[in-house]
C-alpha cells in the first residue's frame, strides 16, 4: 500500500465509503483516519449514550452512527436490488467491479483496514471546538472533507491546513446544492471537480476539473420506484462513486502531495450557484437518469396552455 | 416575439397594472417592489449585470431561505425591517422567475442554467404562495408552470 500525506476527515456515510473503498482497491491509503462519532443521533438529535463514560461512548456511538447514516442505502439495496444491480451495470463504465465496491460500502467497516492511523473524536458537529484541537495535535496539511456540513471558518482559517473537497459539478459552470442533478438537466452529463474550500459556496480555487460522458441506468425491466428512492439511490451509489473515481484516478493517482497540489482561482463572474431542486424538476432529471417506459408515460404533460393573448 | 412571449408579455402588464404603486424615493435599501418591477422589463433577454444579480439574490432567498421580505440592505442582506413581500405582489414574483424561465431551446449553456434555476425558484415560490394568507395563483400561471416544465427533458439542447 502507498500511503498519501492525506487526512481523511471522516463523516460516516457512503461518501466516505466510496472515497476509503476506490483508494484501498487502486493501493493507497490515507496517512490518517479522523473519524468523527457524533454525540446526538444523526436523525432524532437525541445525545446517545450520555450515561457511559467516554471509552464506552465513543464505540457506542460509533456503532449508531454507522446504523444511522448508511441506513437508506442498505434500505434501498433490501428492497430493490434490482434497482442496484442495473445501477452497478452502467457503474462499470465509470470504475472496474461497482458491484464489489457497493457490497464493501453495505457491509461492516474496519477503519484501521484502510489506513495505518485511525483516531476517533467525539463531536457534537464540525463546529466542535474538540475537533479544532485535535487538529492543532494532528497538524495535518491536507485534509479531504466527505461531509457533516458547512466546515467552520475557525476550521478554514487554520494555518497550514487545506481542505480538499470533491464536489460533483463541474467548477466553475455548476456549484451548489445537488450537482448531479443539475448537471445532468443543464449540462447533459456529469462533472466533478476537486478544489479547496473556502468561505463561499464552491467558490475556493480548483485543483481539478472534469466532463465524465452521460450515463443513465435502464430500469426498464423493472417496476418504477418512486422518485425519492431513486433520488436516494443517486447520493447512496452514483455520486460517491463518481466522486471517488475522480479522486483516486484524478487527483491522488498522480501521486503529488496533495497539500501540494496547483490550485487556479475561480472567477466569481463565471458559472451558476443553483440551490436543492424542486421535486418537480427534479422528476425531470431522474426522468433522464433512470430510463423506463413507465417515465416515458408520465413525462406526458398536461396540455393546458396560456390564455391567447388579448 | 412568438406567441408564449406575447402571452407572458401580457400577463406580466395585467399583474403590474393591478399592483398599488410604490412609494418613490431611494433610502439606500433595497425594495423587492421596485426589483420586480424592472425585471418584468427586462424579458425576454436573460438578466445581465445588476438585473442578473437581483435575479439571482431572489432565487436564493426563495429556495434556500423561504420566504422573501419587502425591503433588504445593499447586498440582499437582512435588515432591520423585516416586514414580507406583500401578498398582493407574489404572483408578480411568480410571474418574472416564469418569464425568465420561459425559454426557446436549446440554448446556452449559461441561459438554460439560469432558466431552470428561475424555474426552481418559481415552483419553490407557488409553494410557499400557497402557505400564506391571501395570495391566489391563479390557473394560467400554473398552466404555464407545467408549460414550461414540459419543454424540460435534460441536457444541453434541451
Amino acid at each position: 500500500m502507498k500511503t498519501v500525506a492525506l487526512t481523511v476527515l471522516a463523516y460516516e456515510g457512503p461518501m466516505l465509503r466510496a472515497y476509503l473503498g476506490m483508494m484501498r482497491r487502486t493501493g493507497l491509503q490515507p496517512r490518517r483516519i479522523l473519524l468523527m462519532v457524533q454525540r446526538s443521533h444523526p436523525a432524532t438529535k437525541k445525545a446517545i449514550g450520555r450515561w457511559l463514560p467516554e471509552s464506552l461512548r465513543v464505540p457506542y456511538a460509533q456503532r449508531v452512527q454507522e446504523y444511522a447514516l448508511n441506513y437508506w442505502p442498505r434500505r434501498i439495496r433490501g428492497s430493490h436490488p434490482r434497482l442496484v444491480e442495473a445501477m452497478a451495470r452502467q457503474l462499470t463504465r465509470i470504475c472496474d467491479d461497482p458491484a464489489g465496491l457497493i457490497a464493501e460500502m453495505l457491509g461492516r467497516v474496519r477503519y484501521e483496514n484502510y489506513a495505518p492511523s485511525v483516531e476517533r473524536v467525539l463531536v457534537g458537529g464540525l463546529g466542535d471546538g474538540v475537533l479544532a484541537a485535535t487538529f492543532s495535535k494532528l497538524k495535518p496539511a491536507a485534509v479531504l472533507y466527505t461531509g457533516g456540513g458547512i466546515v467552520p471558518p475557525s476550521l478554514l482559517n487554520m494555518g497550514g491546513l487545506r481542505f480538499l473537497h470533491v464536489h460533483p459539478g463541474h467548477l466553475p459552470a455548476v456549484r451548489g446544492a445537488d450537482g448531479l442533478l443539475w448537471s445532468t438537466l443543464v449540462r447533459g452529463r456529469p462533472g466533478v471537480s476537486c478544489f479547496c474550500l473556502a468561505g463561499g459556496i464552491d467558490t475556493g480555487a480548483v485543483i481539478d476539473a472534469v466532463d465524465y460522458p452521460p450515463l443513465s441506468f435502464d430500469i426498464s425491466a423493472l417496476p418504477r420506484p418512486d422518485d425519492q428512492t431513486l433520488y436516494r439511490a443517486i447520493f447512496s451509489f452514483y455520486d460517491p462513486i463518481l466522486r471517488a473515481d475522480f479522486l483516486v484516478s484524478r487527483v491522488l493517482e498522480a501521486g503529488a502531495d496533495p497539500a501540494a497540489l496547483p490550485a487556479s482561482p475561480q472567477d466569481p463572474r463565471q458559472g451558476i450557484t443553483y440551490h436543492f431542486m424542486h421535486p418537480a424538476l427534479r422528476r425531470k432529471a431522474l426522468e433522464r437518469l433512470f430510463v423506463s417506459t413507465a417515465s416515458q408515460k408520465t413525462a406526458a404533460h398536461s396540455s393546458c396552455r396560456m390564455p391567447a393573448a388579448v | 416575439m412568438d406567441s408564449s412571449g406575447l402571452q407572458a408579455a401580457c400577463l406580466l402588464e395585467e399583474l403590474q397594472a393591478n399592483l398599488p404603486p410604490v412609494p418613490q424615493g431611494d433610502d439606500g435599501h433595497i425594495d423587492t417592489r421596485r426589483v420586480l418591477l424592472r425585471l418584468a422589463g427586462v424579458r425576454p433577454d436573460l438578466p445581465s449585470g445588476r438585473d442578473r444579480e437581483d435575479l439571482e439574490a431572489l432565487c436564493r432567498e426563495i429556495a434556500v431561505r423561504r420566504r422573501v421580505l419587502q425591503t433588504y440592505d445593499p447586498g440582499w442582506r437582512k435588515g432591520d425591517r423585516q416586514a414580507p413581500l406583500p401578498a398582493e405582489w407574489w404572483p408578480l414574483l411568480i410571474a418574472v422567475l416564469l418569464a425568465f424561465a420561459d425559454r426557446e431551446w436549446p440554448t446556452e449553456e449559461d441561459d438554460s442554467g439560469m432558466a431552470l434555476k428561475s424555474l426552481n425558484a418559481a415552483l419553490a415560490a407557488i409553494d410557499i404562495a400557497e402557505t400564506l394568507d391571501d395570495v391566489a395563483i391563479r390557473p394560467d400561471m400554473r398552466c404555464w408552470t407545467e408549460e414550461i416544465l414540459g419543454t424540460v427533458s435534460g441536457g444541453s439542447g434541451t
